[in-house]
């Protein structure tokens, strides 16, 4: 007797009842249940936005027929060893659906050459010229080898890099989770305080949000203070992750928000008219 | 009290009361379609075949059904997918011994034929219930499936899957 003489709508009805992991795990069971094994090709597709799809054949090019004519307002890639060959594809769908939101999940433990996708010239500008205007960086657990000094001294550069590529390319918003692009470990401020500090630098307008967990230390706002010449104001938002991922349980965050304000008319931000004004309890950018 | 006779799939009848049929979508349909409540006419003495159904698991269907005789019928197909479903002991009790056997899809399919919601959420839960905190070698085993895939796919697998682990 095996599972998989389960009718398919009652497979669906008995997965319906199962967390990601147990899902997962039922999927390795047999053949037909591993629906997305490497050298088959999607039948049917249940689209759940908590299970996510491997990258691996066609796959990609067959969810993109299927997708055509459809607008998915955010899009949730994990990094992963394909991303670098999947790349142009990745940045094909994307265009297809219509995203204007990309949320980056960064694997556990990874090495920095997993993450070479985000450090190819072409990365930001590409995101923009497919319809980009959001892009997330989140991990549960994005964690560097501790005492591996260059690595985080690398680490800090990549970060600061990446911000400016994507800013640059004209990326409105930034959202990075503290877990994510940033080491759990580093929450003092002298750590935050030289990531801001960097953003200075970027001389454009822009909204970057840093999520933190709840364990990080509850006086945010003296981690950085605002920048009166720069028109930089800093605010601490406290909001619950009501997102359901199957890799996270929801937390209370708090959230760093980073306003440029244009202070006069010769400000380098006053080359244009425009006001850009996002709901609580994510966050509002001003140019004027 | 009124009673109506279900043919199984193996010619075996089951005079079951009208009130209990009122659980099954099929038969609650075909009861008011075909005028089966009108005691005035012949219909009613009609039996309702059910040839998906064989009489062993029509037997269970209706013990099941008369346990839960009076529980509210589900409407649609409006379930909250969040909602917790516990299933309660008698049912876990139930559906136990013929768990990882063809019975139990047999009841489950049969179920989904007969449209009872309620007897087809709670078979559904109860097997995922079996899934729960498993790898899938140790489901494999439990539900004595055969392991299809060669060492070569499973650490393909494993690969492709490491991130979330």
């Amino acid at each position: 007797m095996c599972i998989d003489f389960y009718p398919p709508e009652i497979l669906k009805m008995i997965t319906d009842h199962l967390s990601y992991d147990d899902h997962l795990a039922l999927s390795q069971t047999c053949r037909r249940l591993y629906a997305f094994s490497p050298s088959c090709e999607i039948d049917t597709l249940k689209l759940n936005k908590d299970y996510p799809l491997p990258i691996d054949g066609d796959n990609l090019k067959h969810l993109s027929s299927i997708l055509t004519n459809c607008i998915i307002d955010k899009v949730t890639l994990v990094i992963g060893k394909m991303t670098e060959t999947n790349f142009d594809e990745i940045i094909n769908f994307l265009d297809t659906v219509h995203a204007t939101k990309v949320d980056f999940v960064l694997p556990k433990r990874p090495n920095l050459s997993v993450l070479s996708p985000l450090l190819r010239d072409d990365f930001a500008s590409r995101l923009v010229r497919a319809g980009i205007e959001e892009v997330t960086f989140s991990s549960y657990r994005f964690i560097l080898p501790e005492n591996e000094s260059k690595e985080e001294r690398v680490k800090s550069q990549f970060v600061s890099r990446l911000l400016q590529r994507l800013f640059n390319a004209g990326i409105k918003n930034v959202v990075v989770d503290y877990d994510g692009l940033l080491n759990e470990t580093i929450h003092n401020r002298e750590q935050l305080d030289i990531l801001l500090k960097e953003t200075e630098e970027f001389k454009k307008p822009l909204l970057l949000r840093l999520n933190f967990p709840q364990k990080a230390p509850h006086n945010l706002g003296c981690f950085s203070e605002d920048n009166e010449a720069l028109g930089r104001r800093v605010r601490v938002f406290e909001w619950k992750n009501t997102n359901r991922v199957p890799w996270s349980d929801n937390r209370i965050c708090h959230s760093i928000t980073l306003e440029y304000v244009a202070k006069d008319d010769k400000s380098p931000h006053n080359t244009r008219k425009e006001d850009v004004r996002i709901q609580a309890p994510t966050f509002r950018q001003r140019i004027e | 009290m009124v009673l109506i006779t279900l043919v199984s799939s193996d010619e075996q009848n089951f005079p079951v009361e009208r009130e209990l049929l009122k659980q099954s979508g099929t038969i609650e349909t075909l009861i008011v379609n075909m005028n089966l409540d009108d005691e005035d006419t012949d219909a009613a003495a009609m039996p309702i075949p059910l040839p998906n159904v064989k009489g062993d698991v029509l037997e269970k269907v209706i013990q099941w059904m008369e346990h839960h005789k009076g529980d509210p019928v589900k409407e649609g197909d409006n379930e909250d997918n969040n909602a917790e479903i516990v299933v309660p002991q008698w049912d876990d009790d139930f559906f136990k011994p013929a768990m990882y056997g063809s019975k139990h899809l047999e009841l489950t399919v049969a179920a989904s034929y007969l449209d009872i919601k309620n007897l087809l959420t709670l078979s559904c839960k109860a097997i995922s219930n079996t899934f729960k905190g498993k790898t899938g070698p140790q489901i494999r085993e439990e539900w004595g499936v055969p392991n299809e895939f060669t060492p070569e796919e499973e650490e393909a697998i494993r690969k492709e899957n490491e991130w979330s682990e």
